[in-house]
């Protein structure tokens, strides 16, 4: 078997090893290069702790055997290759679970609650520390498919936050929740989409928040909880579509962004007044939002379910009608712009979400029950495989670097823990 | 070159020699002082030549040769003048003879010297310039000629009369050898050389002695082919232009064929007339051949070879070989034609021992029998790649997209699913189901959103969404009803129009008269329409139920969602109702059917209206209220047809596993049958965006296609293949029962037997 000359590398500096050039045989693994640098490390320090290890050729993970890898890159075997390795991620850990009546569509974690928005009309809202049901809200009169966080921290206590749904009954409602006395009230009713209203996503600043609905257009609205000018009193007539006597508010959007030809499903904001919209015509669009127009447009193959983009990397990631996730890159106009693929699941993917402190790992959920980590450079193979769910996951969220949390149509909602060890931060 | 230089001392010598060279001697000595400056450039050259090589010296040597040659005849002359003047001195007779031919010769020499006169050499200004004229004009004077230098040539003196001449042919020894010379006057006594010239030409050889008649032969052309030619000329014009000579030869040769003097097929006549000798070998009658025969001549086919013999046969076999006892017995009771030989193999010590084959004759006759049974026929073997009998398509993953794997599995009917449909914005599925449930999903995420308990029994036959977006209904058959459901799903707007829409209604009284008039002999056809306006039934979503004579089977919108017909299969002629929704008007437009209907279908943008019965689709033109084509499918019995959004294609698919394509600008057959199916076909539809159609049968697969059709009417269809879905299972040798495309994605939705429907994307 040949060996390989590798030069042994790492940017975490409180595992750097001396910069020698090893021979290693091309049949060695991650175990065996793993071996070597607890080796090294011991060696130097005189310590018997062991970490374990992950090792990167041409910004790619090795999974297979070293010959293996440096012949699938097309890398010279004759050269110093020269292996990254960072320390490994540890596993997320099943934290809590709890269950809803119904199917959930969409799930949100802060730091103190995990908000979750059911096919029972329903928002919830849970303690994420003991898990119990803090309260429920009923202001849509259909299943609720998305839910968004508008503002966390309003008051210095933390106790207050708001948050937006969206829902099959066209309508978007802006929702307070006060914790001190658990109250959740519902403020203002959005109203002017003609179909059932897919996504929702808020800006940085938490100052507006746009939804992508079924009638293939953007609307996006203040995001403020104090009434403004554009919000009216509902008159409370014939119509019935609006039978929640609670509601007394209406707000109006601020700016319809149509173009699309099928329905919105997901949204994301690239910066301040940049949104990046995935639909079902199998289209990205990216859209200003001070002119309300059109800036470029991705042209993919397959129809588009979720979308998150990351201001670490720089990307944009969906879950599509097929199995893939793919990076696109949304400042690249032409061309090739899918960047990656990462492929394992073996179902639609439903739900993409940025880790929010790393700019290479990423989580998805799909309709394979399968809630997937991933790291972009190991395209082939997730991280971890997430398998709690015994049925369709429809939501997943890494919004606190500590947490991912998933939703599905099992009605369960499963919090995994993550280890943000010595590995976060690195690349920030 | 020596040689060179030793002739000219030979002549200078033979010159020196003579004692009269009075005259002469000063042109020879400026022709030897000539010589010599000639025989030193000679050397100068050749001592040029020696430093200058072997391969040069071979060309100077012959350039040498070629001025030996001029010098030798310039030599010859000078000894002609020598001898003229010693003929002066001496005067003898000779017999007449020789004098004769000395008088010969000498007219030769003066041609001769006639002829080098022309040639010009500088050496003979002794020579006489007066020309070929007759000598006797110079009797009366004393010199006889002029030469070069235009001095008078004297006479010589002497004295010619007849005893002079006499005495010298008297006394003179030479006398028979010496000529006169007209031109100087003179006597010459030839030399010897002149002499054997004489002889020679006396005896007819030839002129010169050196030449030899019979050297060896210098081949300028060689035999081998060489590359170039050694005249590069074109040919001449002349070569290409037909002789006019045979051009007359052939004149003559036609005319006087036409005239019938010569006679062209006359030879045969002289074959025939020769004696016939007789082939004693060959066969009676072998000129006449008959046709067949000729043929099987041309035909022909190597007799069968019987088979070689094996060790068997040998007189003195292998052990091995020979039978047992029990091997012959055997033998013998067998048949002969089970025998494996026809003789029993035996072990003789000699050759000579073995006895007379007896069976000889009848082996023979075996042989003569295989001979003329054998099958007198040719074998044309067909050589065909077995790739080219496949057409050539394009392969499927160039047809993307289409759909390929599953990706939902919509749960929650209890008994097999027999119809499906999806709504025209793609979100919303209906479906409807054996124990007369319906329900509605989300189409995203396989949620049931509705559930209607429509009938208790009766299996709901078949469910359709209105076509039009600005409506929201959903049209249900459940045993003899078809029910016109708002199931208020969507947009909220689009619901509550379609019900004020269907409350706005109110009945013409008109028509309502006209009608009842007309309603009085076929009151019974036309189903009755009943609007639901209150109760538990109008909040289901329950609008209007129209109640037919007997069970529908189907129901089918018009593309703008105002006119829907019904199948209603045995119920004699009025098989087909046509509906209204705005005008809650029904009517029977066939007053006669033809056949079990199986199936209507609207023209998706024309007044056409099909109805397939078991083995026909039958084309109707609703505005001129007549037939306008009947298609002939080759199936036994139609289960389903789907149109072509474009309206000129048009699939059929049949309980007989069949699935034909139309093309209706073409013909009334089918353009193309395709049999992907091992069992029944249930269910075929059209994509409405995409170049697809599909059709889902009872083996539990549903066969995606890639239809392209052209807007070029020039050009065919393409039909490919392109993926089996399977996923369904066969359930009571029932599979797929109905299927259908979304109606934006290439995604296709399929219901089955066993209580689900699978979305495949």
């Amino acid at each position: 078997m040949a060996h390989f000359q590798i030069k042994l590398f790492t940017q975490q500096k409180q595992f750097s090893v001396t910069d020698n050039t090893f021979s290693v045989p091309g049949s060695s693994t991650c175990t065996e290069l793993n071996d070597l640098v607890n080796k090294l490390l011991s060696e130097d320090k005189d310590e018997s702790t062991r970490s374990d290890f992950d090792f990167l050729v041409n910004d790619e993970f090795i999974r297979t055997s070293l010959v293996d890898h440096v012949e699938t890159k097309g890398l010279s075997s004759e050269s110093v290759i020269d292996v990254e390795y960072l320390q490994r991620k540890q596993a997320p850990e099943l934290q809590h679970s709890f269950q809803q009546p119904d199917w959930i569509s969409s799930i949100k974690t802060t730091e103190k609650f995990i908000l979750t928005g059911s096919y029972d009309c329903a928002v919830t809202v849970w303690d994420r520390v003991t898990t119990k049901q803090l309260v429920c809200g009923i202001g849509h009169s259909e299943p609720v498919k998305s839910i968004e966080l508008i503002n966390y921290n309003a008051d210095e206590k933390k106790q207050k936050i708001s948050f937006v749904s969206t829902s099959q009954d066209q309508h978007a409602v802006i929702w307070t929740y006060n914790s001190s006395t658990n109250q959740l009230s519902s403020l203002f009713c959005c109203k002017g989409h003609s179909k059932s209203v897919e996504c929702a996503a808020s800006n940085e600043k938490k100052s507006i928040f746009a939804t992508g609905s079924w009638d293939s257009t953007i609307k996006v609205w203040s995001s403020s909880v104090t009434p403004e000018e554009d919000t009216q009193e509902v008159i409370n007539s014939s119509k019935k579509k609006f039978k929640s006597g609670k509601k007394s508010l209406t707000r109006t959007a601020k700016v319809t962004l149509p173009g699309h030809t099928e329905v919105v499903s997901a949204l994301t904001w690239l910066n301040e007044n940049e949104i990046c919209s995935g639909s079902w015509d199998h289209t990205i669009r990216i859209w200003d939002i001070d002119t309300a127009v059109e800036k470029s447009h991705m042209r993919g193959m397959k129809s588009i379910l979720s979308l998150d983009y990351s201001h670490l990397s720089r990307l944009v990631v969906t879950g599509n009608t097929d199995r893939h996730v793919r990076l696109w890159d949304p400042r690249s106009g032409e061309g090739a712009v899918v960047k990656c693929n990462l492929t394992s699941h073996i179902g639609w993917v439903t739900s993409v979400h940025w880790a929010p402190n790393d700019s290479h790992t990423l989580v998805s959920g799909s309709l394979d029950n399968c809630v997937k980590m991933w790291d972009t450079r190991s395209p082939k193979a997730p991280l971890y495989d997430l398998q709690a769910h015994t049925d369709k996951v429809m939501s997943v969220d890494w919004s606190l670097p500590d947490i991912v949390a998933s939703g599905g149509a099992d009605c369960k909602v499963f919090t995994f823990a993550v280890n943000t060890g010595a590995v976060d931060n690195v690349y920030g | 070159m020596k040689k060179k230089r030793t002739l000219s001392e030979l002549q200078t010598s033979i010159l020196g020699d003579n004692e009269e060279n009075l005259f002469t001697n000063k042109p020879i000595e400026e022709e030897e002082s000539e010589n010599e400056e000639e025989n030193e450039k000679n050397v100068a050259e050749e001592s040029e030549s020696d430093y200058s090589g072997l391969g040069e010296d071979e060309d100077s040597d012959s350039d040498d040769s070629m001025l030996g040659e001029e010098d030798d005849s310039d030599g010859e002359e000078v000894e002609e003048k020598e001898e003229k003047s010693s003929e002066q001195t001496q005067h003898t007779e000779k017999d007449k003879e020789t004098s004769d031919v000395v008088a010969k010769i000498n007219e030769k020499l003066e041609k001769q010297t006639e002829d080098n006169d022309n040639d010009t050499s500088d050496e003979e200004d002794s020579r006489n310039t007066v020309g070929n004229i007759p000598m006797q004009w110079y009797e009366d004077f004393p010199h006889i000629g002029y030469d070069l230098d235009g001095k008078k040539i004297a006479k010589p003196i002497r004295n010619n009369d007849e005893l002079d001449k006499f005495l010298d042919k008297m006394d003179n020894p030479e006398y028979w050898k010496t000529i006169h010379d007209k031109t100087t006057g003179r006597d010459h006594v030839l030399t010897e050389e002149e002499l054997s010239l004489v002889n020679r030409v006396q005896r007819g050889s030839f002129y010169d002695a050196k030449y030899d008649p019979h050297e060896p032969y210098v081949d300028f052309f060689t035999n081998e082919k060489m590359l170039h030619p050694i005249n590069n000329a074109p040919a001449h014009k002349r070569s290409f232009t037909p002789s006019m000579v045979e051009k007359r030869k052939v004149g003559k040769l036609v005319h006087a064929i036409k005239m019938g003097w010569l006679k062209v097929g006359k030879s045969k006549q002289d074959d025939e007339e020769q004696i016939k000798f007789y082939d004693l070998w060959a066969d009676v009658n072998d000129d006449k051949k008959s046709h067949s025969e000729l043929a099987r001549q041309k035909m022909h086919i190597p007799a069968p070879k019987p088979a070689l013999p094996g060790h068997e046969a040998s007189y003195n076999p292998p052990p091995e070989y020979l039978p047992s006892q029990e091997e012959i017995d055997q033998w013998k009771e067998d048949d002969p034609e089970d025998r494996k030989f026809d003789f029993i193999p035996g072990k003789y010590d000699a050759l000579r021992r073995v006895p007379q084959y007896p069976k000889f004759i009848q082996e023979r006759f075996a042989r003569c029998l295989d001979l003329y049974l054998c099958p007198r026929q040719r074998k044309m073997k067909f050589n065909v790649n077995p790739d080219d009998l496949i057409p050539d398509l394009p392969k499927p993953r160039d047809l993307r997209p289409f759909p390929t794997v599953q990706a939902l599995c919509y749960r929650g009917h209890q008994a097999m699913v027999r119809t499906i449909s999806v709504d025209t914005t793609g979100q919303w599925l209906a479906s409807g189901s054996d124990d007369g449930i319906v329900r509605i999903w989300e189409v995203q995420t396989a949620r049931c959103v509705r559930e209607l308990k429509v009938d208790e029994k009766e299996a709901i036959k078949c469910i359709s969404w209105c076509p039009n977006a600005s409506v929201c209904l959903l049209a249900i058959t459940v045993d003899a009803k078809i029910i016109i459901l708002n199931p208020y799903i969507g947009d909220r707007l689009v619901a509550q129009a379609t019900d004020s829409l269907l409350q706005s209604y109110e009945p013409n009284e008109e028509e309502e008269e006209q009608s009842g008039s007309k309603s009085e002999k076929s009151n019974s056809l036309i189903p009755p329409w009943k609007s639901v306006e209150t109760g538990l039934e109008y909040q289901d979503g329950y609008r209007l139920v129209i109640t037919h004579p007997k069970a529908v089977s189907k129901v089918t919108w018009h593309a703008k969602g105002d006119y829907f017909a019904a199948t209603v299969p045995n119920n004699s002629n009025a098989q087909v109702f046509l509906h209204q929704l705005t005008k809650r008007r029904s009517q029977n437009p066939f007053s006669k059917c033809k056949g079990a209907v199986q199936s209507v279908l609207f023209h998706p943008n024309r007044p056409f209206f099909f109805v397939a019965t078991q083995k026909y689709v039958r084309v109707y033109n609703l505005v001129k209220q007549q037939l306008s084509k009947k298609l002939l499918s080759n199936a036994k019995w139609i289960s389903s047809i789907s149109i072509h959004p474009g309206g000129d294609n048009l699939i059929v698919g049949s309980y007989d596993c069949r699935l034909s394509w139309f093309d209706m600008d073409l013909s009334s057959k089918p353009y193309r049958t395709m049999r992907y199916h091992k069992r029944a076909i249930r269910a075929c539809c059209f994509h409405r965006k995409y170049p697809l159609f599909a059709s889902a049968g009872d083996d539990g697969s549903i066969v995606v296609s890639h239809g392209m059709v052209y807007s070029d009417l020039m050009q065919n269809p393409l039909i490919v293949p392109v993926k089996v879905l399977k996923g369904h299972k066969v359930d009571r040798n029932l599979g797929v029962l109905d299927c259908c495309f979304h109606p934006h994605q290439p995604w296709i939705f399929s219901s089955a037997a066993d209580n689900t429907i699978r979305l495949f994307s």
